[in-house]
């Protein structure tokens, strides 16, 4: 396949969202992929890492370059790059987030460190973080109050006051690498992910919106199935459309939207976090494709976790059956 | 090979045997086990030689770095178990696995040189909650949780180092170290035994507080050695700690290696308060069961800085009393690096170190 033929598909995000997408788009052939993604992780291990070096937050990058990698090869270096330590001094630190420090304490530069970290990994596409400056978020709430730091906007506080917008602390601009990714994009995905700190956290930096605004590609956003306590709180799908139209500029092209009936457990274990399925209030047209896109897939949530919990997730397969029919 | 009796063969086969066959064994040791004797078959067929250094340390770093440029040589290092300092102390007191930090300096000595994974390997953070941890130490915890021995995790990063030889601890279970003392006060652990102030009365015996027993594979290294190489580095903490554990010292009395012993350049307050260089070899005699067939003493004069800032840790030259002997090489063989404190190690490194081309150079001369 040409480089010429293939399809330019960008998607803007962090997180598991978009690992699920990156890793069913991976394996359309006529697709070459790209994945700008948030610097404003503050939380974990990649928040431990950046109090103390002041690196460039790579935990969502990390997450992009395993959806990315070649699954038939780097076996080990694959596990290692999820390896959470679990005891002593170290227990919450991830490997690949402390592989990516000291490469880029080695190498000088993140982008160089991703880019060494694509090769060991065998990734196929490329990860772009949103910006070369980390990112502080602060997101203004309706009754006037502000939070500063995404691992403080990402706690589940149910019936928070809305959030009005979300900025960065100090002006950071976007990269070169993600400002030519965008621009050269054929597809724009978004979501799905959290909608603040995942998503529209990329849209803090400034020049992204305006990139995404001007660009000629189709914007395609891939609806979240449950709203988030304290971020998307009684979220229909409308309001999420709202809301990306608010921060960015432009309405999504394409809404992908999951319309299948959850199981009654399933339903159970996000209501006991104040969670509850995202309800479809868009009119019916053909910009919004409608279908059973998301399966219940069984995880570790929490280290120490003994039965995997259940939980719902888009399908990386048939997300990437979407696409290869819109392509 | 000049002398090679029947029953070393045999000795041989039969280790290579209960490595595969003992009903312990996992089926990824077993595999390995399989694949070992069929390459030491062919070593044998072909006449490789055998070399294996006992150590750990900076001081078996080099040895290593300076054989893996031997070319038809078979290379096994047999590693202390007994760290309980700095990374390696802090993975090991959570962890519980083998400690990694003697493992990690000859895997990296072993390993591809100019590589980017090589770097990796041995970069230690200086920063944040992880200061003073070493990425090759906490990429051995990693494997070795994800695969299940620390024997897996030593092979996996073998191929991911391209690592020349082979990597073996001396035990499969981590040992603390007991040295006592001539006034009979005893001192536990590695790091309490080497960093301990100066002005300590000597060591009169190395132990292990755990029951430990030996290896299969550094059995299967030392018996079947045909050289085997001791020192530089930490007499007690790094060479003879080794020895402490049970077996050893029996392995490498049936092999008929010849044993060169490569003295150290400086005396240790905290190890080897005074020891001339005959102390030394007596010591390694009474624990390894024979006097080396060669010793390596460095002849020369070292320069005034290296002294001073020697003297200033209360380390001294250690003196050639050996006198006229036709198994000691005297040789100016050290070499001062310019090394300095690296961010974010509590570990003190020395500046001078014995010249790795001039050690493979005596090294070739037993070949």
């Amino acid at each position: 396949m040409g480089e010429s033929q293939q399809k330019k598909v960008v998607t803007i995000g962090g997180g598991t969202g978009t690992f699920v997408v990156l890793s069913g788009l991976k394996h359309i052939p006529s697709v070459s992929l790209k994945a700008v993604v948030s610097v404003a992780d503050d939380g974990g291990s990649t928040g431990r890492l950046r109090d103390g070096y002041g690196f460039l937050p790579l935990g969502d990058a990390r997450q992009a370059l395993l959806a990315l990698a070649d699954e038939n090869g780097a076996t080990l270096m694959r596990a290692l790059f999820n390896y959470r330590f679990s005891k002593g001094d170290i227990a919450g630190h991830n490997f690949g987030n402390l592989f990516l420090t000291a490469l880029t304490d080695i190498l000088g530069t993140d982008s160089e460190a991703i880019e060494a970290a694509s090769q060991i990994l065998r990734v196929e596409g490329r990860v772009v973080p949103v910006s070369d400056t980390p990112a502080t978020l602060i997101a203004e709430l309706e009754n006037g109050e502000s939070i500063t730091c995404e691992h403080n906007i990402d706690e589940r506080v149910y019936g928070r006051s809305p959030i009005k917008s979300l900025t960065a602390e100090t002006s950071i601009d976007i990269s070169h690498d993600a400002k030519d990714a965008v621009h050269e994009a054929d597809v724009l995905i978004l979501g799905p992910g959290d909608l603040y700190t995942s998503t529209l956290a990329n849209f803090v930096v400034s020049g992204l919106s305006e990139e995404v605004k001007t660009s000629k590609a189709k914007l395609v956003y891939i609806m979240n199935l449950f709203t988030k306590a304290g971020q998307t709180d009684g979220y229909s799908a409308q309001n999420h459309i709202d809301a990306i139209e608010r921060h960015i500029g432009r309405k999504p092209d394409i809404v992908v939207l999951h319309t299948g009936v959850f199981p009654e457990k399933i339903l159970k274990r996000y209501a006991d976090e104040n969670e509850f399925p995202v309800v479809d209030d868009l009119p019916e047209n053909n910009n919004i494709i409608r279908g059973v896109f998301a399966d219940v897939v069984e995880a570790q949530q929490l280290e120490g976790d003994t039965v995997p919990r259940s939980f719902i997730r888009h399908n990386p397969e048939k997300i990437s059956e979407i696409f290869k029919t819109l392509l | 090979m000049s002398k090679k009796p029947q029953f070393k063969v045999f000795r041989r086969v039969r280790t290579h045997l209960k490595a595969i066959f003992m009903p312990s064994k996992t089926p990824g040791s077993r595999y390995h086990a399989v694949k070992n004797a069929v390459i030491s078959g062919h070593k044998f067929i072909v006449n490789a030689k055998r070399i294996v250094t006992i150590g750990g340390g900076t001081g078996t770093f080099v040895t290593l770095s300076a054989l893996k440029s031997i070319s038809n040589i078979s290379l096994s290092a047999i590693v202390s178990v007994a760290d309980d300092g700095g990374s390696t102390g802090r993975l090991r007191d959570s962890y519980g696995y083998l400690p990694v930090g003697d493992a990690r300096q000859a895997l990296v000595a072993l390993a591809k040189d100019g590589t980017l994974l090589r770097d990796l390997f041995t970069y230690r953070f200086s920063k944040g909650d992880i200061a003073g941890h070493n990425l090759g130490n906490l990429l051995l915890t990693a494997l070795t949780d994800k695969l299940g021995s620390e024997g897996a995790a030593i092979r996996a990063t073998s191929e991911i180092l391209r690592v020349k030889g082979y990597v073996v601890p001396v035990s499969e279970h981590p040992a603390t170290l007991i040295a006592e003392l001539e006034n009979g006060e005893k001192l536990v652990g590695q790091h309490t035994i080497n960093a301990r102030p100066p002005g300590g009365t000597p060591i009169i015996n190395l132990s292990t507080k755990e029951n430990v027993a030996l290896s299969d594979e550094a059995e299967l290294a030392a018996e079947s050695a045909d050289i085997i190489i001791l020192g530089p580095g930490d007499l007690y903490t790094s060479t003879l700690a080794n020895f402490a554990v049970p077996g050893l010292t029996d392995a490498v009395k049936r092999s008929n290696a010849k044993i060169i012993y490569f003295v150290n350049l400086f005396s240790t307050a905290a190890e080897t308060p005074g020891y001339t260089a005959s102390k030394h070899v007596e010591e390694i005699t009474r624990y390894v069961g024979r006097r080396p067939d060669c010793i390596v003493v460095h002849t020369g004069e070292l320069s005034e800085d290296i002294l001073n800032y020697y003297a200033g840790k209360k380390a001294f030259p250690t003196i050639d009393d050996l006198g006229e002997d036709e198994t000691v090489i005297r040789s100016s063989i050290a070499d001062i690096v310019a090394l300095p404190k690296i961010e974010g190690d509590a570990i003190e490194r020395s500046i001078i170190r014995h010249d790795p081309k001039k050690i493979a150079s005596i090294v070739q001369s037993f070949l």
